[in-house]
């Protein structure tokens, strides 16, 4: 939603908890600890009035059908689960203690994970090479942001290579790719309603660019 | 429930989401996917061991040892794992040094990416829409917002988080504060001055 006009201020709270109800913690701990509910893409194929429900409404909302999607958990066992609790409101939640499972859980929250793929090629390009980001025609997930597909900017630090959580256009897996920090100009972005002295660095894969020659080049081309 | 919530309480009629979480709770223990200590524990950590005061503790190192601080610059994974700090939404954590010339701010447009083992959970406002589409294209009108006004002679270098990196801004160390030792410095550092949207505090406002 870079760019996007129409969300008016920024509303900071302050002293805000980390949690501001108890059903926001037990949320959050469930979403972090039982695998293959919540994803980003589902997150994203949220109703729009879903999605700015609030963080942990469309998190809960987003896991419920992530779960259900590959069958550990079902609809209706869920809405009767939720009546019996709305008609019990001193009802607590099924208790189960397993200590060396939440000793796991702990070293889990922990453990530092190695993401760095090991890319089939050397990065193509190198630092202060121009690039333009290329249009993702595709619909599904990306994770080229709008406002700067179609933009110019300059590659800014050449990183390691990731896995790319990106659809793509038949379903097939993508292998790892570079990622590059790629420096857009608030003026290339905006145009003449961009703040003076401005830039947005932005984390891009490999695919994403195409390069480009620079303005001035470009500009004697006519 | 373990009850040590300070803020565990229910001022009105439960909320639909209150009561589906409880449900949904309910489910999973019941199938086995998951125990109630263990979210006990994931909760207790993010409320009370995980949050701004680490990120707070490696910017005060970085302030009072140079070659701690290169090596923060040069791979921040690396150097904040030395101060004992790692793990979730941690794998790749790049730090951005602010300068006279330079200041940095953070967010992720896409979603609401944040280094968690040095700042801890991201506050409801990085969360929100506001932010996460205006700090690109306006950054110092959104900044302006925080209290933050910053001189139109240094650049403004908003950092999109879209990918496999997360990061965290290194603040400007306040002046005057040559005498202080690590400790009394971490107390300077907030949330906001590592997020970009604050700048450090000076020794005034904590004395």
């Amino acid at each position: 939603m870079g760019g996007v006009p129409g969300y008016g201020r920024v509303e900071p709270e302050a002293d805000e908890p980390v949690f501001h109800s108890e059903w926001e913690g037990r949320v959050f701990g469930l979403v972090t600890s039982v695998k293959g509910g919540l994803s980003r893409p589902r997150l994203e194929s949220l109703e729009p009035d879903e999605y700015l429900s609030g963080y942990y409404q469309r998190w809960m909302l987003a896991f419920e059908r992530g779960l259900m999607a590959r069958g550990a958990l079902d609809a209706e066992e869920l809405a009767a689960k939720t009546e019996h609790f709305r008609q019990h409101p001193d009802a607590r939640p099924t208790r189960r203690i397993d200590p060396a499972l939440t000793a796991r859980v702990r070293a889990g929250m922990y453990r530092q994970r190695d993401v760095r793929q090991t890319p089939a090629q050397p990065p193509r390009f190198t630092v202060g090479d121009g690039v333009r980001a290329h249009k993702i025609q595709h619909g599904g997930h990306t994770r080229s942001p709008g406002y700067v597909q179609g933009k110019r900017g300059v590659i800014h630090t050449v990183y390691a290579a990731y896995d790319l959580p990106d659809d793509s256009p038949g379903g097939e897996a993508t292998p790892p790719q570079h990622l590059y920090s790629v420096r857009f100009e608030g003026l290339e972005l905006w145009g003449d309603s961009a703040e003076p002295g401005t830039a947005v660095h932005i984390d891009m894969w490999e695919g994403y660019l195409e390069p480009v020659e620079s303005r001035s080049a470009e500009r004697s081309d006519g | 429930m373990s009850g040590d919530h300070d803020h565990d309480h229910h001022p009105e009629p439960e909320s639909y989401a209150a009561v589906r979480a409880r449900a949904l709770e309910s489910l999973l223990v019941e199938k086995g996917l998951v125990t109630t200590d263990a979210i006990d524990e994931i909760v207790r950590t993010y409320e009370h061991d995980i949050g701004p005061m680490n990120g707070a503790k490696v910017v005060a190192r970085a302030w009072v040892d140079s070659g701690y601080k290169r090596r923060l610059l040069e791979n921040g994974t690396e150097a904040i794992a030395e101060l004992g700090f790692g793990g979730a939404e941690g794998a790749e954590i790049v730090v951005l040094e602010s300068t006279p010339q330079v200041h940095n701010v953070i967010v992720c447009t896409l979603c609401s990416c944040y280094p968690w083992p040095v700042l801890g959970l991201p506050p409801t406002w990085y969360k929100d829409a506001a932010y996460r589409s205006r700090v690109v294209r306006e950054p110092r009108a959104v900044l302006r917002e925080f209290g933050l006004e910053v001189d139109e002679s240094k650049e403004i270098r908003v950092w999109d988080s879209t990918a496999s990196l997360r990061y965290m801004v290194l603040p400007e160390r306040p002046a005057g504060t040559g005498d202080l030792p690590a400790e009394k410095l971490a107390e300077l550092v907030t949330r906001d001055s590592m997020i970009g949207v604050g700048l450090a505090r000076s020794r005034t406002e904590i004395a």
